[in-house]
């Protein structure tokens, strides 16, 4: 799979929902759970920059492709915090820069030791850690795209469903990135595969677990992907990753899924 | 907007300055290979904010939603002043970056060290790197404005525009920087220590030296009032008089200080500080 940076630079835009008649919420509001998941997702979008810092500490900020493509990254996913807030804006909930402000300060500590652990991971391990970064981008851009899909679907209301794509769709391109950097640079050093491998397997975690409680996380996944349905879209995310260079045979969602409780009455894989 | 409005941030990244190649008026101009070199120059700074920002998100800075939405605008911006500077300058060689075992080790633990460092200092840094960034925009926009006088109309016109949105920005700077410095004694301390210690503008220590003077020699040859006027806005600061250092910069470019003014920034606290208490 190529990718053209130049083309993704000059084509990236906010998402857009000025077409979206998002006053159909007043009379067809949101049922409380969706509406839950997605302050969660609200969350986790404007934390991106919180995810940028963490990869400007490590070797990967140096190389030019990945670098414009963090800048154009950043401003689309702040894009769809802002988009995911004007629709909680209509319920009655409210996302400003001093709450969001006070959720980062309540990360305390350990969301001051991130971006040294990240920095001691991404000296030890050299350049090679860029593949690490790019895959687990992949994971998780796979799994904030999937999301949107299941909420679109599990949720299809008519203004919702539609804004929901447009993010999605922007994720697909993101995905398509790290893919394409984690593969060739996975294929191209057996360190890289090694670490990536035991990176993923052991400490990956559903997109917004580092920020969010684990009551939410759970809740929020639960929701989604919970049940055959989920399981199943579970897997196809489990399959596009296990084709990386040096994944082969992993199951990342879905173990980190079933260590949170979900799919207890179904097979594992 | 007036003095007293607060810089809308909303509205701000709302309306970035995007892709400006399709609109570009000076591309294939002919332009003197000592200014289209200099152009380079300032774009590699405007695209090179990474290193920057990896230093500032370590801090206490990244905390606040406002300055992080205003940032994330920001760094896209840059981006595409560099990608108009480079469509206006074309291609031409770019210095061999030879980074000794010392630079690498800053490239490779200087984020390292500033999150730990970081911990200490609290939001007293955020008031310095917002100041940084001010002087910064106000050292690349002298060098755009003179780029400006030298270049054919077109390559003129485009390097308003750009200019235009460096000032937008350094609204934002400017309002932060003012604000820290004038509440907290430590960002006045801390902002005297780090803006002497830095090699301006700011990504000049990424490259060779000769590459900044050379820049500087092309945009204002033997012309020193630019930097008298730069450090007469330092000056004006609070707590930030006479670190003279853009005209530091002139006499070595590319090169950081010998000797970092540590008496001068205490007795500058100081009096501040006595300001601060009169008031």
């Amino acid at each position: 799979m190529a990718f053209d940076i130049d083309t993704f630079a000059e084509t990236s835009e906010a998402v857009g929902w000025s077409d979206i008649d998002l006053d159909a919420f007043r009379t067809d509001p949101l049922s409380e759970t969706s509406l839950r998941a997605l302050r969660y997702m609200c969350d986790v979008e404007y934390h991106t920059v919180c995810y940028l810092r963490d990869m400007l500490v490590t070797p990967s900020h140096g190389d030019g492709e990945v670098s414009t493509f963090m800048t154009m990254w950043n401003r689309e996913e702040y894009w769809h915090g802002e988009a995911l807030a004007a629709v909680l804006g209509v319920h009655g909930v409210t996302v400003e820069y001093d709450q969001l402000k006070a959720s980062r300060v309540k990360l305390g500590w350990r969301d001051r030791i991130d971006p040294i652990k990240q920095s001691i991971y991404g000296n030890i391990v050299g350049k090679d850690f860029v593949a690490t970064h790019m895959s687990w981008g992949s994971v998780n851009e796979r799994g904030a795209a999937a999301a949107y899909r299941r909420l679109a679907k599990l949720e299809p209301h008519p203004a919702l469903a539609p804004l929901l794509k447009r993010i999605a769709a922007q994720e697909s391109r993101h995905i398509a990135f790290y893919t394409t950097q984690a593969t060739k640079r996975l294929e191209e050093s057996r360190l890289a595969r090694m670490f990536t491998r035991f990176a993923l397997s052991n400490v990956w975690g559903p997109v917004g677990s580092t920020i969010e409680p684990e009551e939410e996380v759970r809740f929020v996944m639960g929701f989604l992907f919970d049940g055959e349905e989920g399981l199943r879209e579970v897997r196809k995310m489990d399959e596009a990753i296990a084709k990386m260079p040096g994944m082969e045979g992993l199951s990342v969602v879905e173990k980190a899924f079933r260590a949170r409780g979900l799919y207890t009455d179904l097979a594992a894989a | 907007m007036s003095s007293t409005a607060r810089f809308d941030v909303a509205a701000y990244v709302r309306a970035p300055f995007g892709p400006m190649r399709a609109t570009l008026q000076g591309v294939g101009s002919a332009l003197p290979a000592d200014l289209a070199d200099a152009l380079r120059y300032v774009q590699r700074r405007a695209q090179g904010t990474g290193s920057w920002l990896s230093h500032v998100l370590v801090t206490a800075t990244h905390k606040d939603a406002r300055i992080t939405a205003f940032l994330s605008t920001w760094a896209y911006e840059a981006h595409w002043f560099g990608d108009a500077l480079s469509a206006i300058a074309g291609a031409g060689p770019v210095p061999a970056i030879r980074r000794g075992v010392a630079a690498k080790l800053r490239d490779r633990f200087g984020p390292l060290r500033e999150a730990v460092v970081a911990n200490l200092h609290g939001r007293a840094l955020t008031g310095v790197q917002m100041t940084e960034r001010l002087v910064d925009g106000w050292i690349v926009d002298a060098m755009l404005e003179r780029a400006q006088q030298l270049a054919p109309t077109g390559v003129a016109e485009d390097l308003a525009r750009i200019r235009e949105g460096i000032a937008r920005q350094g609204r934002f700077f400017a309002e932060a920087a003012t604000d820290a410095l004038s509440h907290s004694r430590a960002a006045r301390v801390l902002a005297r220590r780090r803006l002497a210690k830095r090699t301006w503008p700011i990504g000049a220590d990424h490259e060779p030296a000769a590459a900044t003077a050379r820049a500087l020699q092309a945009l204002f040859g033997p012309d020193r009032s630019w930097a008298t006027a730069i450090d007469s806005r330092i000056d004006s600061l609070p707590g930030l008089a006479g670190l003279h250092l853009v005209r530091r910069t002139v006499r070595k470019p590319g090169r950081p200080p010998f000797r970092m003014p540590l008496r001068s920034a205490r007795s500058a606290a100081a009096r501040s500080h006595r300001k601060d208490d009169a008031r």
